[in-house]
């Protein structure tokens, strides 16, 4: 399995989760010129941006370590680009991150609504 | 998630007691120190998270905000590196003990040990004022705090043991080991090596006994800093009290006084301004604050810079100095004797017995002015020398010794207290009270003259052992005057 793949995988289980949590998943794997967003769901009236991490093991730092200061920035950038071609009137959004850690082989979900706060 | 522990910090010598709060709340990985933290502090984040990972703890993947309170008050030092630590445990784990009755100080290392600290003894006191007795601190400050009493003490080496007795409540406190401390101050030079001079040695014996100041005159060679070297043989031993006060100044610079050894300072003459009051940035304890309670030692006082002399004047007549800077303000005490030599011209001769002196009038004039009247006013006793004609070099002095001097300085030390503590007061009889008038009607004395001739005098009175001064006394003190006597040929 290559990196790809393993990626593609934890946005499969991200999307999954999240359909269950009572999302409804607008976009996959949209570009813009700052980076990719990985999802960008809708759920009560409010847009979320969604970057997922998906780990099988904490040796490297743990997921949320993994998101850096410059990631954080794109997205926000990646965030108004969209929104900015979207024709629909405005609705509130939030730039969210969800990790996912493969753990004695469960699944762990870590949803973070807005990674600004 | 939300925790708070108490630690505190050193404003100048007293320590103040603060409170650390930390919140935890999901979020990403983030954490913030607000409430006037100093860069060490700062740093000391990185210090903590190293600390705890390797106390196999894991470190909260979380939001945590750390707010030190109160506010105002500047957070200086890396002591502070437990209490946050121990802040973000406390939050994690639920602590068995109560922690608003406990006192946190230590710095952490990387791999989690607890280190030692400078300035506990203040931040102990600050503590105790405050009504905490539990003290966690690092193993390696116990020795300091031995003299402290109702305090209960934990020691610990490291943060995983600290963890764990804290989340099981399993704290016991720890038992002060019995410092040995060397009574006997072996020292290796001794009064007797001085040959002559009796006179001088006199004076600095009354001048011990007073705490007096004393400016030691003569040629070059003479023995003038002999003998004001071996004033620290005979110096009485500090009371546990003042032990106290000089170890926290130490231990605000990081270092161990000497037991009940007194200071003894002898800085060189090149030494600056800053660094004999004190000052820089950080407010750091100059020279006259580390000779509280000792003597300070000027050696060719006239080779000091004049800024240097001039900002003696305060904390030789105040016994405090109060330093200013960044708006802040601390007070440090500087409770010392000054002893000082110096030449009486440039070529040292003048008024020697037997030795020419090559200066004239105008360059001994203006060597000496370099004095000015300020700083010798506050000298209460100047002692002429003289060159000693030498009869048998092997020999040793067959008056004093530096035993015999101390025993008479402790009896004196002695006799003070019992005056004291049965509340009578040395007074001058009426003959050598119009003696002292008389003199004083000369003009050859300031009015703080006047009264420091009247301590000399009840200091040799002590010495002597006798509860009135009488003229002896008297002119025996007034034999210490005198620096006119200099300048009267001129």
């Amino acid at each position: 399995m290559n990196k790809r793949k393993i990626g593609s995988k934890g946005e499969q289980l991200a999307c999954d989760y999240l359909s269950v949590n009572g999302f409804s998943i607008e976009l996959r794997n949209h570009y813009t010129p700052y980076g990719e967003i990985d999802l960008i769901g809708f759920k009560e009236g409010t847009l979320y941006f969604i970057e997922v991490k998906f780990r099988r093991t904490d040796s490297y730092g743990t997921a949320r370590e993994s998101l850096s200061y410059k990631k954080k920035k794109n997205m926000r950038a990646s965030a108004i680009h969209y929104l900015k071609n979207r024709t629909e009137k405005y609705v509130p959004f939030k730039i969210s991150y969800l990790g996912i850690t493969l753990t004695d082989g469960f699944n762990e979900f870590d949803f973070i609504e807005n990674i600004f706060e | 998630m939300y925790s708070k522990v108490k630690s505190a910090v050193v404003v100048g010598l007293k320590g103040s007691v603060i409170e650390i709060e930390t919140q935890i709340s999901r979020g990403m990985p983030y954490h913030v120190i607000v409430g006037l933290p100093s860069q060490v502090i700062r740093e000391s984040k990185d210090r903590v998270k190293s600390a705890l990972k390797e106390s196999g703890i894991r470190f909260p993947d979380d939001r945590i905000t750390q707010n030190m309170f109160p506010a105002h008050l500047k957070k200086e030092g890396a002591h502070l590196d437990l209490p946050i630590a121990m802040g973000i445990m406390c939050c994690i784990i639920e602590p068995k003990v109560d922690l608003q009755g406990i006192g946190f100080i230590g710095e952490l290392s990387l791999e989690g040990r607890i280190r030692p600290v400078t300035g506990v003894l203040s931040l102990v006191e600050g503590f105790v004022e405050d009504g905490l007795r539990q003290i966690v601190m690092p193993r390696q400050n116990l020795p300091e705090v031995s003299g402290i009493k109702d305090i209960e003490v934990y020691a610990f080496d490291d943060l995983n043991e600290l963890v764990r007795a804290v989340e099981f409540g399993e704290m016991s406190p720890s038992t002060f080991e019995e410092e040995t401390i060397n009574h006997s101050l072996g020292y290796q030079i001794d009064f007797n090596e001085v040959i002559g001079q009796n006179q001088a040695i006199r004076a600095i014996e009354i001048s011990a006994v007073g705490n007096h100041n004393l400016l030691m005159v003569g040629p070059p060679g003479c023995g003038k800093t002999m003998i004001a070297e071996r004033l620290r043989t005979i110096l009485p031993p500090l009371s546990l009290e003042k032990q106290l006060e000089s170890a926290k100044v130490y231990s605000l610079l990081g270092e161990r006084a000497t037991a009940n050894e007194r200071p003894f300072l002898a800085p060189h003459h090149s030494i600056t301004r800053a660094a004999m009051i004190g000052g820089t940035n950080a407010l750091i304890p100059g020279i006259v604050t580390r000779a509280h309670n000792g003597v300070l030692f000027l050696d060719e006082i006239l080779e000091f810079k004049n800024e240097v002399l001039q900002s003696l004047r305060e904390p030789i007549s105040n016994r405090t100095v109060l330093l200013t800077r960044n708006h802040q303000s601390v007070e440090y005490p500087c409770d010392f004797q000054l002893i000082a030599t110096m030449n009486p011209c440039p070529c040292g001769n003048y008024m020697a017995k037997d030795l020419n002196c090559s200066c004239n009038d105008f360059e001994i004039k203006r060597y000496l002015n370099k004095l000015s009247g300020a700083i010798l006013d506050r000298f209460d006793m100047l002692v002429l020398m003289d060159r000693v004609e030498l009869k048998d070099v092997s020999e040793k002095n067959r008056f004093f010794d530096s035993e015999g001097i101390s025993k008479r300085i402790l009896k004196a030390f002695e006799f003070k207290r019992k005056l004291e503590s049965s509340g009578i007061e040395i007074e001058m009889n009426s003959e050598t009270s119009s003696k002292l008038m008389r003199y004083y009607n000369t003009g050859k004395l300031s009015m703080r003259g006047h009264s420091k001739l009247f301590e000399i005098a009840k200091s040799i009175a002590i010495l002597e052992g006798i509860e009135t001064i009488n003229q002896k006394c008297l002119s025996e003190a007034i034999a210490y005057q005198g620096f006119h006597r200099l300048k009267h040929n001129l």
